[in-house]
């Protein structure tokens, strides 16, 4: 039992990540241009000294605007366009001075436009275009058969699809919401037609897209941005300095060279914002691009974490839990059918629901895995202790073992090849769910899948992928030899 | 030893003890028979405290049972039940030694106490480093023997404990009983399904019917002076089977 305790404590042990200093944390958006301009914001505290870390990638603008108020990150790029007609939405803004107020009253400043206006439009292939001779938005309401993707955020923004329809009266009834880089060759292989594109986009000239005239005038400015705390001015007011002299210094297609440096020529982020930076600063980053063992090192490490910590808290909360179900036939019941229930929520969606309670990175990632992992181990331990036979039961009573002791000594050694099989079966999903955290910045094996996948790269997904399955069959190994240790040859058939 | 006065047990709906007395002399060996459902079993697990009683009360040496705990209580009766009762994942001698390792006995105390039961239920020391499912049906109720004997109990309670052995093996054993329950003079209560068995191992017989005492006395007062027409007819039946089995 004391070697149990062991093996799982040393399951918990790659936890101990945590730092002493308070880094300024920036953030992104899951789209390049926002982890590009993530970057540069990086390099720039860099420059100063300041310890600083990128969460890169974090999700949608909602998400993130969230993680800025709630002191999750310090500063991260956006759109007033956005800001305007989304996040703000309800509240009267006409200017870019009125935004600046408005932002104001939430704690949070905004620094002169950047320089580029990545407003929303519409693509479609250049030679279907031309076939149907289709040059403004207003043309395409002829057209009710098209079939339109547009990127999730924009499906549901005030100022994308739902208003887009009404302004122009589009008939289009097959539009389907979908990630905004697989758009791109869903449109080249030819099963969508039209989808939503930032004008700053690599893509549009690689694929040849022709841009729709906005001619009616839907699309607001979208003036690139950074927010951050107001806080921020008095923790690192050089940093604050730098941000707002990049103000008017990044023009449209500066912007799309960069965008196409890392999309079409697969060069690092890190990279292209450090080149930026050093040529409007002239100040050197250095920017030490991780080696492929560096990389996957740190994000075993980060993984391990993730399914370590969570699956050592589910044993420590789902084998009483099992326990109590056995000894109280009508709270078991409940224990398990909301056990059970957990179970069935999509793991993206507990994911999100952990945000407002824990913020972004590991813990709601963590508390999101933990969650998962109750119901196989309740349902074992549960299973396990009622399958003990009524007369080794009343055995063990008539020897008079006390309760606690038969519990210890016989029940639960009788039950433990059970409940080895829930553990390592919520430590395989565990392996499998923790890839879903990189989207709320917990980083790990699925930090390069979700890269992979915007940046359409196979082996940068396959760098994410290979490792994750690697690790799902170590962990059944694990598990498998610590059956032959633990369990009783008298148990083993 | 025990006293008995109008105990009663129900489960659900069904009747396992209508009001029962009994009173059972320290040093006795009494043989429970009768039927399958009759309520032996509820009896004996009223005996240990497994079950409480719906009504009527249980003493053991004077005292209400449970009074100074249970399981305090449990440690002055052994019990073997058909199939032993065995714990699996444990050795022969760690399910012996159980009891006596949770009361922290000295090692050397266990092993002396051990070898002490090997010569006693006849088992070779070299069984004891097997597991339940290395261990043939005869071996098993030894072990369980020894393990209810283990902490030197006051009572022995047998619930069919030859019940699943072949003729041979349980043939042994009865000898072996004999020779036990002789050598150790505890109070034994012994259920059985087979009246030459109880005969041959018990001073006294109690005959059960539907949760209640159709007939008790010695073998001779059952054979003599069947009580009821119940009584008769159980006689009747071990007799033919035991005079079917000699192929007379
Ligand atoms: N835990 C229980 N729940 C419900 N009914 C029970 C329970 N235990 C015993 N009974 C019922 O009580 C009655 C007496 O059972 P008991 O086990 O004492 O009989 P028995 O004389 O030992 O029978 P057998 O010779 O088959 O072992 C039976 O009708 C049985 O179905
Ligand atoms: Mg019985």
């Amino acid at each position: 039992m004391k070697k149990l305790l062991f093996f799982l404590l040393t399951l918990a042990l790659p936890c101990g990540i945590a730092s002493a200093e308070e880094p300024i944390r920036v953030g992104s958006k899951a789209f390049t241009e926002s982890v590009i301009l993530g970057e540069v914001a990086r390099h720039l505290a860099a420059l100063d000294g300041f310890a600083v870390t990128h969460s890169r990638a974090l999700g949608g603008s909602r998400l993130v605007w969230n993680a800025l108020l709630a002191g999750e990150v310090d500063l991260y790029p956006d759109y007033s366009g956005t800001l305007i007609q989304e996040t703000l939405q309800g509240e009267k803004i006409e200017s870019l001075a009125d935004l600046k107020a408005a932002l104001k009253q939430h704690g949070v400043e905004m620094t002169g436009p950047l320089g580029f206006n990545n407003t929303y439009a519409l693509g479609m292939m250049e030679e279907k275009a031309q076939t149907l001779g289709i040059k403004t938005i207003t043309e395409l309401a002829a057209h009710p058969a098209l079939r339109f993707g547009f990127s999730n955020e924009f499906m549901n923004r005030a100022d994308g699809w739902p208003g887009l329809r009404r302004t122009y009266r589009l008939p289009q009834q097959n539009v389907r919401g979908i990630d905004h880089d697989l758009a791109y060759q869903g449109i080249e292989a030819g099963r969508l037609d039209v989808i939503d594109i930032y004008r700053t986009d690599a893509e549009i000239a690689y694929y040849g897209l022709r841009i729709l005239t906005d001619d009616r005038d839907h699309f607001p400015a979208y003036e690139a941005v950074y927010l951050y705390r107001t806080d921020l001015a008095e923790r690192a007011p050089a940093l604050v300095s730098r941000l707002n002299a990049l103000a008017g210094a990044l023009t449209e297609a500066r912007m799309s060279r960069m965008n196409a440096a890392v999309k079409i020529n697969g060069q690092p982020e890190a990279e292209v914002a450090a080149d930026f930076v050093a040529e409007t600063t002239g100040g050197v980053v250095a920017v030490q691009t991780r080696g492929f063992w560096q990389r996957l090192y740190d994000r075993t490490l980060e993984h391990l974490a993730l399914v370590g910590i969570s699956l050592f808290a589910a044993i420590l909360v789902a084998i009483p839990l099992g326990i109590l179900a056995v000894r109280k036939k009508h709270l078991g019941r409940l224990i398990l059918s909301i056990t059970g229930i957990l179970q069935t929520v999509p793991s993206l969606a507990l994911l999100v629901f952990m945000i407002p309670l824990l913020g972004i990175g590991g813990p709601p990632a963590i508390a999101a895995l933990f969650l998962y992992s109750l119901l196989p181990i309740v349902r074992n331990t549960h299973a396990g202790l009622s399958d003990i036979s009524p007369a080794i039961q009343e055995s063990a009573i008539a020897l008079g073992l006390p309760s606690v002791a038969r519990l210890r000594l016989i029940e639960l050694p009788i039950a433990l090849p059970l409940i080895l099989a829930g553990i390592k079966t919520a430590a395989v999903i565990n392996v499998g769910t923790a890839t879903l955290g990189a989207l709320i910045g917990a980083g790990g094996y699925g930090q390069p899948i979700l890269t992979g996948i915007r940046l359409d790269d196979m082996t940068l997904i396959l760098e994410g992928a290979v490792p994750a399955a690697l690790l799902a069959l170590l962990v059944t190994a694990v598990f498998d030899a610590a059956e032959r240790l633990f369990v009783s040859r008298g148990l083993r058939a | 030893m025990f006293h008995l006065s109008s105990v009663e047990k129900s489960f659900g709906g069904v009747r396992a003890l209508k009001p029962f007395s009994l009173s059972i002399p320290a040093g006795e060996t009494l043989a429970i028979l009768g039927p399958s459902g009759s309520g032996k079993s509820t009896l004996l697990k009223l005996l240990i405290g497994i079950l409480a009683p719906d009504a009527g009360h249980i003493s053991f040496r004077g005292k209400e049972i449970g009074e100074g705990g249970l399981a305090e209580y449990r440690r002055h009766i052994g019990l073997v039940i058909q199939e032993g009762g065995l714990f699996p994942h444990l050795t022969a001698h760690a399910n012996i030694a159980i009891m006596a390792r949770h009361l922290k006995w000295p090692q050397a105390k266990i092993e002396a106490r051990i070898a002490e039961l090997c010569t006693l239920v006849h088992l070779p020391q070299d069984r004891l480093s097997h597991y339940l499912k290395e261990l043939s049906g005869g071996e098993r109720q030894r072990i369980a023997l020894m393990r209810a004997l283990m902490l030197d109990p006051d009572v022995l309670l047998l619930d069919e404990p030859l019940g699943a052995l072949d003729p041979m093996i349980r043939y042994d054993l009865q000898q072996d009983l004999k020779s036990i329950f002789a050598t150790l003079k505890k109070t034994v209560i012994l259920i059985t399904h087979d009246l030459a068995e109880a005969h041959y191992l018990a001073s006294a017989i109690i005959l059960m019917r539907d949760g209640g005492i159709e007939q008790s006395g010695s073998y001779q007062d059952l054979a003599s002076n069947p009580a009821t027409p119940f009584v008769r007819r159980f006689l009747q039946a071990q007799r033919g089977l035991a005079l079917g089995r000699a192929g007379a």
